[in-house]
């Protein structure tokens, strides 16, 4: 710095300089705040160098986070190819979350689709749905009910072992049962009406388990209300130690998880080395971390994105797993009418809800829940429009000049709230005004359960069964429709104690034919899950009950 | 205690005054969010009953005011209380994503207060120059754009579909710091400093111009003060002050920003925190993340107070002088 000669404010100089030494000083600070945010353990260069870059390959098996990549064992990003059936990598998948609310306890209250994938890959479970809708085995040989269904005795198979080594025991089995039908954990559900104290061991993986009246419904609800997972006796969920194709490694609720392969497995080993689940709620960030190849599968693609996805890597379309329909409550006028409620029924124009609202990607309903019943649907016949006979039944109901209705509507599944503007144009042919009344979601919920003409959603559950006791006879857990008809319970009770197949499918059929006459369900579709997966993913198959094929992560493999 | 002492230790108890409007306000807000977490976590998978046991273990029953004395005791205690979902204590998960959150803000700072500056300078001297007009120009359209709009924008162009150079999304393992990541932080880096350097630099560019057409400057050149000299030893000093103001702005400004940018690139910070928060009605965790939130504004504006009563020599000789 050369001399001040300007002169106009002497110690001017002394005092610039402060200045700068003060602004630097801040800069200062902010480096250290900076490098103390770090832990000091790494920077830029390190860990580039021992971390694959996941943005500038595609097909990579690895987001490159994991202590595995690292280690370089079987990394899919070293470029060879690994064979498909031997496998190796990381399979990374990106979920729709359930934040902080996400749980590792196959148990617990909240239970949301990223939990039970998370529990389908740690967890063996007693029976689960194939993707058919097919309740199929999991952990357990047999499954058998005696002659009115009030004890059933479960069977595991042999030589599965927990994670730690240890063999899976019918104290196990027993301990289990008792804690997945804890009332104070707010989930008996699935197990009806157990006698908890009634879970005697036969055997050593035997084991007997007495219900307070008949429940010869035991294997739908369990694979389809789930609390069917199996866990040690002495089971921690901070450490939780399973039986399934996974074995736990880390877990951050509404974050990632990872698990590696089980190889003491007793089905079909896992094919990758590591499972990493990614909880990420905005459904445009899973879209752009496939794309960008940071997830190899991603579980439901936006309808705006699909053209994008097909480009540039692949849709996985599960058929038919959520049904979509309009709830009316049959003891609130005008729709504890039959006759208004079937003109309703009978105005709305089902293909065109599934070809505007669902862009096509779903199945037409028939206002029966459980589309892939084994027992069928019976003589029930496909609804379809018509419009003359809606007005004449709304003629007959008192109505003969048109009805004025409110609907409350949410997107609690995508395209609910679309759906409801679609029937309130196709009402209108019929003289039915609809008012959509837009809510949020919080709103909605709020006084979920009590509307009178709502948007709602169910996941398919395959069979009838568990629908018709949670929501349809007069003792239903949820009572939407407030349905209450004694022939209707007189046959679900009925069921409960028959174990005959063809006796439970005559009931079934004609519990169905009752609702499709009466009930208060206006159920005009099933969307597909879709979702996405790379070119490096094998093996990866639709199931028509969930997304991402039904949560088989054994089955699936990376290539490349 | 001396003038400045008393001065910083009013604002300081302003600064807690405002942060208990602020928790007062939010405590408020909450209440008239519709829905409650227990049915947020449960949907529509549960029934009357068990919604209601739910929110009885949560709390939730609890009036109003009880339910926030409780979370205020525990906050005066240095406790932030529990999330309602999973229960674990909240300081530790805000402490660890006010971390990420620091780092993107830290580095977004050091990138872009220099080119605020420089850019700044370079339009206030060359002023209607053709350079000039292009830059105020850009940087309306720029600030005309919502940040999530450039955030796609960026995303588009560099993370998927016209080409993957930068990585889209910016989650990493929760154990892990951002830094071990910086290749996750590029575009989100980017957004954040494109969506401040329009405000940065008309700030610097103003006060600047300010300067320049001031007497002593027009005096300086008046005596044959070459520009250069002018600018860095009579025009930059004198526009710290207001720059310091503006900076801690720009600060506040891009606090509000990361709770968008976060949740657009899942980046695990106070802001998609704060978000998923909300979404779950986890009151406790809504409370804290606001309130740190609003702490920083208002520590970034005692900051920027006190660093201007030591720049400003008007400032310092007033208070000498008491």
């Amino acid at each position: 710095v050369k001399s001040d000669r300007t002169g106009l404010r002497p110690g001017r100089g002394q005092l610039g300089y402060s200045r700068y030494r003060i602004l630097g000083a801040v800069l200062l600070t902010a480096a250290m705040v900076l490098s103390a945010c770090g832990d000091g353990d790494d920077d830029g260069e390190g860990s580039s160098g021992s971390t694959p870059e996941p943005a500038q390959s595609e097909s990579e098996g690895s987001s490159g986070s994991t202590p595995e990549a690292e280690q370089g064992e079987s990394d899919a990003s070293s470029g060879s190819t690994p064979e498909p059936d031997q496998g190796g990598g990381t399979l990374t998948i990106a979920m729709g979350g359930g934040g902080s609310a996400e749980t590792i306890d196959p148990h617990f209250t909240v239970f949301s689709r990223i939990d039970q994938a998370r529990s389908r890959a740690l967890f063996d479970q007693l029976v689960v749905l194939d993707p058919d809708g097919k309740p199929e085995f999991g952990i357990v040989e047999s499954m058998q009910p005696n002659e009115d269904a009030t004890v059933w005795t479960i069977r595991l198979r042999e030589g599965a072992v927990w994670h730690d080594g240890r063999p899976v025991t019918a104290d196990d089995l027993a301990a289990s049962i008792k804690r997945a039908s804890d009332p104070d954990a707010g989930s008996s559900r699935g197990w009806g009406p157990i006698d908890r104290e009634g879970i005697t061991k036969v055997d050593d993986l035997t084991v007997d388990v007495r219900f307070n009246t008949p429940n010869s419904v035991l294997i739908e609800n369990l694979a389809s209300v789930g609390r069917a997972a199996v866990v040690p006796s002495d089971f921690d969920p901070e450490n939780p130690i399973g039986s399934g194709p996974f074995a736990y490694e880390s877990f951050t609720p509404g974050e990632r998880s990872v698990f590696v392969r089980n190889d003491d497995y007793w089905g079909d080993l896992a094919k990758v080395e590591t499972l990493e689940i990614i909880s990420m709620d905005d459904a445009d960030a899973r879209v752009n971390s496939l794309l960008s190849g940071q997830a190899d599968i991603v579980e439901g693609i936006p309808t705006g994105q699909v053209g994008q996805v097909e480009e540039s890597a692949n849709l996985l379309q599960s058929e038919g797993g959520l049904a979509l329909v309009f709830t009316m409550r049959t003891d609130t006028p005008p729709f504890d009418d039959n006759r208004v409620r079937r003109a309703i029924r009978l105005v709305a124009d089902r293909q065109q809800m599934v070809d505007t609202v669902l862009a096509g990607r779903g199945v037409v309903g028939n206002d029966l829940l459980g589309r892939l019943e084994p027992c069928g649907s019976g003589d029930v016949e496909q609804i379809e429009r018509d419009v003359e006979q809606a007005k004449a039944l709304l003629a007959e109901a008192g109505y003969p000049d048109g009805l004025t209705v409110e609907l409350s509507a949410a997107d609690l599944a995508p395209g609910l709230m679309d759906a409801a503007q679609v029937l309130a144009q196709q009402a209108k042919d019929a003289g039915i005004e609809i008012t959509v009344n837009r809510l949020d979601n919080g709103a909605f919920l709020d006084n979920w359960g009590e509307w009178t003409f709502a948007t709602d959603y169910y996941s398919e559950w395959a069979a009838f069964s568990p629908y018709a006791s949670s929501a349809m006879i007069t003792e239903a857990r949820v009572p939407i429709t407030r349905f209450n008809n004694a022939e209707f319970d007189a046959l679900y009770s009925d069921l409960l104690s028959t174990t005959e197949p063809s006796e439970r499918c005559a009931m079934i059929n004609e519990m169905q034919s009752i609702i499709h006459e009466e009930g208060g369900y206006l159920l005009w579709g099933f969307a597909n899950y879709v979702d996405g997966y790379s070119d490096a993913v094998g093996g990866l198959e639709s199931s028509g009950v969930s997304s991402l094929g039904g949560y088989r992560f054994n089955d699936v493999y990376l290539t490349e | 205690m001396s003038f400045r002492g008393r001065l910083v230790v009013r604002r300081l108890f302003l600064g807690v005054v405002t942060l208990w409007l602020v928790s007062l306000l939010v405590f408020a807000a909450t209440q008239l969010l519709p829905g409650d977490a227990a049915r947020a976590a449960l949907g529509t998978s549960a029934d009357a009953e068990l919604v209601e046991s739910l929110r009885a273990e949560m709390g939730l029953n609890d009036p109003a005011a009880i339910q926030y004395m409780d979370w205020m005791g525990g906050l005066i205690r240095g406790d932030f209380g529990a999330s309602l979902l999973s229960g674990e204590p909240v300081g530790a998960e805000i402490g660890r994503r006010l971390q990420n959150s620091l780092v993107l803000m830290t580095i977004a700072t050091l990138v872009a207060m220099p080119l605020c500056v420089l850019i700044g300078a370079i339009c206030a001297m060359k002023r209607d120059s053709f350079l000039d007009k292009v830059v105020v120009w850009v940087s309306l359209v720029i600030n005309a754009f919502p940040d999530f709009v450039v955030g796609i924008f960026l995303v588009v162009l560099l993370g998927t579909t016209v080409s993957t150079v930068f990585a889209p999304v910016a989650s990493f393992p929760p154990e892990d710091s951002p830094l071990q990541h910086l290749d996750l932080l590029v575009l989100p880096l980017a957004t954040l400093i494109i969506v401040v350097l329009p405000y940065g630099i008309r700030l610097v560019r103003g006060t600047l111009i300010d300067v320049l057409e001031s007497e002593y400057v027009r005096m300086a050149r008046l005596k044959g003060v070459g520009e250069r000299r002018i600018l860095f030893k009579h025009a930059l000093p004198n526009a710290l002050v207001p720059f310091v103001q503006g900076s801690a702005i720009l600060l506040a400004y891009l606090l509000g920003g990361i709770v968008i940018i976060e949740y657009l690139f899942s980046y695990p910070g106070l802001g998609s925190g704060l978000t998923n928060a909300i979404r779950q009605r986890d009151i406790p965790v809504i409370q804290s993340a606001v309130l740190v939130l609003a702490a920083s504004v208002v520590l970034f504006n005692l900051i920027a107070d006190i660093l201007s009563l030591y720049l400003s020599p008007r400032l310092r000789t007033a208070t000498e002088a008491q």
